[in-house]
């Protein structure tokens, strides 16, 4: 997704050199009128790391939109106010900025909820009424505050899809839309007639993802009711069942529908319900085509992973009708809840600066879908081989040794880099806190460092006794002011992304 | 991505004149070799490519054999050779290809081809420092070319030939073009290395395969079969972290590279020797805890000491193991089981036919005729599973190469490129497996799992004879299989 930074466009603005966001000057008064009392301009200063430094932290800004709801708060989605230290909010055009704060942050759905508590910022605000459903045809208009003034920019409806959540792998329904409008992306507000009908979760050129006001209510509605939370997720991956004869090798009469699991559980979130090779017929009384799809009552043919947040939320149970072993049968399935940290490595971490240890001048980090996207398409074959499938079963998560400081006591493992632990002192390492208790039980003076069987180097030896100081040193040398970061092991960890409450 | 030099000497230094059998005019003895050549398609195995012509140069030894490069010859299916100043060609033939150092000898049945030529003598690896001459016929113009550089340094080098082998190599600045390859590079009237490959990322480099490469491909093939240089299958560290030496309670000399791990098969390697062991010395080198060894004056890999074993030859070996030395012999043989994850040559790629799925061995060069970039498993598959050995690892795993459209497959949901798990329930590690799993089974459906997202096909078995048939003839393939026995 290309989302460039809206300052840009600001900027550009501002010096008059193009007109490119102006807000069309025919367009129709009323649209604007009506929704000027409910947009709002954000300003989120926050934290952002490099995870080749983890020590490091950097200050990024954010600016996006957001919608008045009512209960005085302001609706966004979740996309980059991850680490956020201050925002501050704009309303009417005008350049006074308050105070805001997020209450809420779903970085599963993509939502986020803000309060102001200054109340002169709520003097002449207007909640703006959510759409129940998602348009399928028919004009929207996109709007955002551009230098003081409400820019407007109609939209297309491409098509509607069941896709991926912008800051996870959650999928839910969503709407396509083409318009001319620019850097955006980043929670526009898209209205038809008097109504809000979603947020902009992402641009590609001229193609935008909305994330629908009726989706967006489903899952406000869960966050109030408190109950499991999440938006559910299907944790399995499947294959078509359009080939005639695979449906029938199982023992199948009739290959008008069906879809076969392939492999379960590769997010780690799942009861092992489903098997590999089981063929879904049905779920949640829908017939599920050999592609894949199903009929929407609403809104016609649709991915059948949309049956995971249509009407139901994690934690409740599906019924499914599943062709095993030769014979057709009921099961329940209960929909897990998306979960980052059960993955072996999570796709995300939000609000929170990223782990390490430095030991000897070694640098461990746990490996995650972060620390793969900080090497960009550079990205060690073998940490993204196991980020993509590699089962490890006895691990509920990996470790690397990233890199190396160089200093006396590494001398001659310089060049190690990005190599998978195995076992530290004989102990399986998962954690890094793993580390830290292996390095209390050295084999004499040494502690022995194993890699897995496939990486570059198989075992590393260091000095037990001289550690500490060479740690000391290293810090010193390389300006680190500290030598780990490390977090709860993660069972009892609170889940940190959603529903937490920002400080 | 591999062309060849060729270094012509011009000898200037007196003194090496004139002594011994020194050709007067090595050029009298210097050939160009012109290829014409078909390669299979890797993906539909049973077609070919047009013939392409390809130049390069040889040069006459003793036994009547002319000494080339095995990438000039690779794939030829008729080859001439232009003697120096003479109009006519001659046809050749391959007597002896070593793929893996990139060398081969052909003869020419012609005697009138041998007439007034005199074969050339090799000499010893060449200084650092020293001038030698490139002989050759490059791309630019028809006749011979010399070339004089400096042997700039001698060191273990890619063979990109093959792609996956290192052996000894000596860098020249002498002007090493296409077309140069396979001719002689001469000092003091000696063959002192045969061009064979140039780096485009460096400037004023040529590389040549030294003497001690070409003795052990010539000494490789008298027994009338051309084995390869053996491979020990271990992986070595430097051992110079203080605690890590200490630790295997090695004396604190700058001796001993450390075994990091043994590579899979290599049965004989792992009952000989075991992680952790210290190599001390091979043979009479010593080796140092840099992992290079002292070779003629240059430091050079471990690996050289190694490389002068034949197939089969016993290696001697001091080893630190528990705190004391332990002399050790280690037969060492050549390793075929790594071939597919560099270029093949001269073998056609075996395949077989079900249903208009081609299934074909998994190969770097069947992945180079795919094109684009391979995916995580195959990647895997094709480079990691050797380290891990056990039931990870197949022998010649066997990949979807294309589908051959009909009914019977039209909606199939698998990608080529795919590779085999299972067919019929039966684990694939080879494409005997398949034609075994495939022809032995006699349920109603085949059905083929893929390692790629566990993916999985059937295919009605009698519909699938049929289509596999019918397969043939639209698409015109001679048979449904090419498999070796």
């Amino acid at each position: 997704m290309i989302k460039p930074v809206s300052t840009i466009c600001f900027l550009i603005i501002a010096t008059g050199l193009w007109s490119g966001c102006r807000p069309h000057a025919q367009h129709d008064n009323g649209v604007l009128e009506r929704f000027k009392t409910s947009l709002v301009k954000l300003e989120i200063s926050r934290k952002s790391y490099n995870y080749r430094m983890p020590w490091v932290t950097n200050r990024q800004q954010t600016n996006k939109n957001g919608v008045v709801l009512a209960g005085k708060r302001i609706l966004t989605t979740a996309d980059d106010v991850s680490g956020s230290v201050l925002v501050r909010v704009q309303k009417d055009g005008e350049s006074r900025k308050y105070n805001a704060k997020f209450v809420w942050i779903d970085y599963y759905a993509n939502l986020a909820l803000l309060e102001v508590e200054d109340n002169g910022f709520w003097h002449g605000l207007e909640p703006a009424s959510l759409a129940d459903t998602v348009p399928q045809s028919g004009n929207l208009h996109i709007l955002r505050w551009t230098s003081g003034r409400l820019e407007s920019r109609e939209a297309e409806i491409e098509r509607l899809l069941v896709g991926k959540s912008q800051t996870s792998y959650v999928e839910y329904l969503q709407l396509q839309v083409t318009s001319e409008i620019d850097a955006a992306g980043w929670a526009e507000v898209v209205v038809q007639g008097n109504q809000v009908a979603g947020l902009t979760a992402s641009a590609n050129g001229k193609s935008l993802k909305i994330l629908p006001s009726a989706v967006m209510q489903q899952m406000l509605a869960a966050s109030e009711n408190n109950k499991n939370g999440g938006l559910g997720y299907f944790d399995f991956t499947w294959q078509p069942g359009t080939n005639p004869a695979l449906l029938e090798s199982l023992g199948m009469k009739s290959s008008d529908h069906g879809i076969i699991v392939t492999r379960v559980g590769l997010k780690r979130v799942a009861d092992q319900v489903l098997r590999a090779g089981d063929v879904i017929l049905k779920i949640d009384g829908f017939d599920i085509d050999p592609e894949g799809k199903y009929k929407d009552p609403n809104y016609g043919r649709l991915h059948f992973s949309q049956l995971a947040t249509r009407q139901a939320l994690a934690g409740q149970v599906l019924p499914m009708t599943i062709w095993r072993d030769g014979q057709e049968m009921q099961i329940d399935y209960p929909l897990p809840a998306a979960d980052f940290e059960s993955d072996l490595v999570p796709d995300a971490e939000f609000d929170q600066a990223p782990e390490y240890l430095i030991a000897g001048g070694l640098l461990f980090q746990p490996l995650t879908g972060p620390l793969l996207a900080a090497y960009g398409k550079n990205s060690p074959f073998l940490m993204r081989y196991y980020d993509y499938q590699r089962p490890v079963e006895d691990r509920k998560s990996l470790v690397v040794l990233s890199g190396v400081m160089p200093d006396p006591f590494n001398r001659g493992y310089e060049d190690a880099r990005n190599m998978i632990l195995n076992t530290v002192n004989g102990r399986p390492i998962a954690t890094l806190q793993d580390i830290v208790d292996a390095f209390e039980a050295p084999e004499g003076d040494y502690h022995v460092l194993k890699f897995f069987p496939d990486q570059p180097l198989r075992t590393m030896v260091l000095d037990a006794t001289t550690m500490k100081f060479a740690t000391a040193r290293v810090l010193e040398r390389y300006r680190v002011p500290e030598d780990r970061n490390l977090r709860r092991s993660r069972s009892n960890h609170e889940n940190p992304v959603t529903g937490a409450m920002v400080e | 991505m591999t062309f060849l030099v060729v270094a012509a000497w011009a000898l200037i230094s007196a003194t090496g004149f004139g002594q011994g059998r020194l050709a007067q005019q090595p050029e009298r003895s210097v050939v160009q070799i012109i290829t014409f050549s078909q390669k299979p398609n890797w993906i539909e195995p049973w077609r070919f490519s047009g013939v392409a012509k390809g130049t390069g140069t040889g040069f006459l030894i003793a036994g009547g054999r002319i000494m080339t490069n095995a990438h000039v010859v690779s794939w030829a299916k008729q080859i001439l050779i232009q003697r120096y100043q003479d109009p006519k060609p001659y046809q050749a033939e391959i007597e002896y290809v070593g793929h893996d150092c990139d060398l081969a000898v052909l003869k020419v049945s012609d005697p009138a081809f041998y007439v007034g030529m005199e074969s050339l003598a090799f000499g010893e690896l060449p200084e650092v420092r020293s001038t030698v001459v490139t002989y050759g016929y490059p791309a630019g113009g028809d006749q011979i070319s010399y070339t004089r550089g400096v042997v700039s340094r001698i060191e273990m080098q890619g063979y990109v030939h093959i792609s996956n082998r290192s052996f000894l190599s000596v860098q020249t600045d002498a002007a090493i073009n296409p077309g140069n390859s396979g001719g002689p590079v001469i000092q003091d009237g000696k063959v002192v290395g045969v061009s064979f490959q140039g780096n485009k990322a460096l400037e004023n480099t040529g590389f040549f395969i030294p003497p001690n490469i070409i003795r052990h491909f010539l000494k490789d093939i008298e027994d009338g079969q051309y084995h390869g240089f053996p491979d020990v299958g271990v992986a070595l560290a430097p051992l110079v972290n203080p605690a890590m030496r200490s630790y295997l309670e090695v004396p604190d000399a700058q001796i001993g590279a450390r075994i990091d791990r043994i590579l899979y098969p290599f049965e004989k390697t792992h009952e000989v020797l075991q992680e952790n062991d210290v190599l001390m010395k091979v043979n009479e080198y010593e080796v140092g805890s840099d992992a290079l060894i002292q070779y003629r004056g240059n430091r050079v890999h471990a690996g050289v000491a190694f490389d002068q074993a034949q197939h089969g030859e016993v290696v001697d070996l001091l080893i630190w193991r528990d705190g004391k030395e332990v002399e050790l012999s280690i037969p060492v043989y050549v390793n075929r089981v790594d071939a597919i994850e560099g270029n093949q040559y001269d073998k056609e790629p075996p395949y077989f036919i079900v249903g208009g799925l081609v299934f074909t061995e998994l190969s770097r060069n069947y992945l180079g005729s795919a094109g684009g970039n391979p995916d995580t498993d195959t990647l895997y598959e094709l480079m990691f599973t050797r380290y891990v050995g056990g039931d990870t690892m197949r022998k010649r795993p066997v990949v979807l190469a294309t589908i051959l459209s009909h009914e019977i497959n039209a909606d199939f949901n698998i990608r080529h490129r795919s590779i085999l798990d299972e067919v019929n329930g039966k684990r694939i590690d080879s494409m005997q497996d398949l034609v075994e799993a495939v022809e032995s089974h006699e349920g109603e459906f085949h059905q083929f799992t893929f390692i790629q997202g566990r993916r999985v096909e059937a295919l009605n078995r009698e519909a699938a004879n049929r289509a596999t048939n019918e397969v043939l003839q639209t698409y015109r393939v001679p048979s449904d299989r090419r498999i070796e026995k």
